[in-house]
């Protein structure tokens, strides 16, 4: 685009604010309103125009979903994240697990298989940021679960800490969370982490049948006695064929 | 200061989404910086949600909240490459033109005071006119043309071309 081609519409033409505002029903100051719609009668080139943003409004959700925000805001918490209350409460450090058949693992993804977990923090003073490996969190940051899978199923995260508590995060109690298949589906709800220092696994699982999610948490202390009490040393879980599982190792740290 | 909630921010994410990218891409003209200015615009939206809902009509305030973002990143450009000019790396090279190659906006509100900066966009890219950008701004026609003129001038000198005359 060149500048001197730029302002191409004549004087008396109307302005990109206008159609904008016609375009998402906002002119309602009813002369105005007439006055531009009366124009565009007679205007072939406003008129081009005004379709052409209609048409770029209609293109935009698939353009940009709104997950693409999520790197950087931070919505307000949903009823259902205090529901969750207690069993969110206790996470002490957050990461991000993906799993998704891409060809790289961009920041803060953790691929494998067709599931991915990927985690974003928003730390006291109002910074939010992707969860990398190794991110310095501190008591306080909450933190929230954005899931990618190539399949339907049912959904549990899982936290192993380093004080051996094994807490289910979503669902905090009951049965599986049902998922649909698609990419970067963020969970409702917020966990705050809590002062337990020291290394923490988190676990994705996706399975195919709705299991409870006591049976999962056992899974987890099966598999946290066998790596010997220490969650830096754990393994998959042992689920069965029917599920798929990703988990990161995070460090949990003091305040800065 | 009360917070939005997410149903809220959805909803007019989509209904002024379509707008801020794409004042955004005129104004940066690169797509993942536009990318960038929309989640930085909306940001804004989230922490003066007040501010956004008690307009009566929020599009010229999110027009605003756009401009001046997509300038303050032209600036940080700006300011970059003098850094990196006056640390003795090559700075980035920026090829010679010829009036009738492509130019974008943003090459040219680099080069231009801070007070033609936004005028010029609000009438080189959004079509307003005279009378229109002055309610936004607050400011007389009489100024507004002024500094249209002004940058005018200076961006005939850039270009090496003419442009048209502000009416």
């Amino acid at each position: 685009m060149s500048l001197h081609n730029l302002r191409h519409r004549p004087e008396g033409c109307l302005s990109d604010l206008t159609l904008d505002q016609l375009v998402i029903d906002e002119l309602i100051d009813p002369p105005e309103r007439a006055r531009a719609q009366q124009h565009l009668k007679s205007c072939a080139l406003c008129a081009q125009r005004l379709e052409q943003l209609r048409a770029e409004a209609k293109r935009f959700p698939e353009q940009i979903g709104l997950a693409a925000l999520v790197g950087k805001t931070w919505w307000a918490p949903r009823r259902r994240a205090a529901k969750l209350g207690a069993a969110m409460v206790a996470l002490a450090a957050m990461v991000a697990l993906f799993v998704w058949p891409r060809t790289s693992e961009g920041p803060g993804e953790r691929l494998k298989g067709g599931l991915g977990l990927r985690m974003v923090a928003q730390h006291p003073d109002g910074r939010v940021e992707w969860i990398l490996p190794q991110a310095d969190l501190a008591p306080g940051d909450a933190v929230r679960f954005q899931i990618s899978t190539d399949r339907p199923g049912f959904l549990t995260i899982l936290g192993v800490d380093a004080a051996s508590a094994v807490t289910p995060y979503v669902p905090s109690q009951g049965d599986a969370l049902a998922i649909a298949k698609g990419r970067d589906q963020l969970l409702d709800g917020s966990v705050i982490l809590d002062a337990t220092l020291g290394a923490e696994r988190v676990f994705a699982l996706v399975c195919a049948e709705r299991l409870p999610v006591a049976q999962m948490v056992a899974s987890g202390r099966r598999a946290l006695e066998q790596a010997g009490g220490s969650p830096r040393t754990m393994r998959d879980l042992d689920l069965g064929p029917g599920c798929q599982q990703t988990s990161f190792l995070i460090e949990k740290k003091g305040h800065k | 200061m009360k917070r939005m909630d997410r149903a809220s921010i959805e909803s007019w994410y989509r209904k002024y989404g379509p707008m801020v990218l794409r004042r955004a891409r005129a104004i940066l003209g690169d797509e993942s910086a536009a990318q960038d200015a929309l989640q930085e615009v909306f940001m804004r939206v989230m922490r003066r949600g007040d501010d956004f809902r008690g307009a009566a009509s929020p599009s010229p305030w999110l027009y605003r909240v756009t401009t001046n973002y997509c300038l303050t990143v032209i600036r940080d450009r700006d300011r970059r490459r003098e850094l990196l000019s006056t640390r003795g790396r090559p700075e980035q090279q920026v090829e010679p033109h010829a009036p009738e190659e492509k130019l974008t906006i943003a090459r040219v509100l680099s080069q231009i005071p801070d007070e033609l900066r936004e005028i010029a966009i609000y009438y080189y890219v959004d079509k307003m006119n005279q009378d229109e950008i002055a309610t936004l701004l607050g400011l007389s026609r009489r100024t507004v043309g002024n500094r249209l003129e002004s940058f005018r001038s200076i961006a005939q000198s850039l270009l090496g071309t003419r442009l048209e005359a502000v009416p």
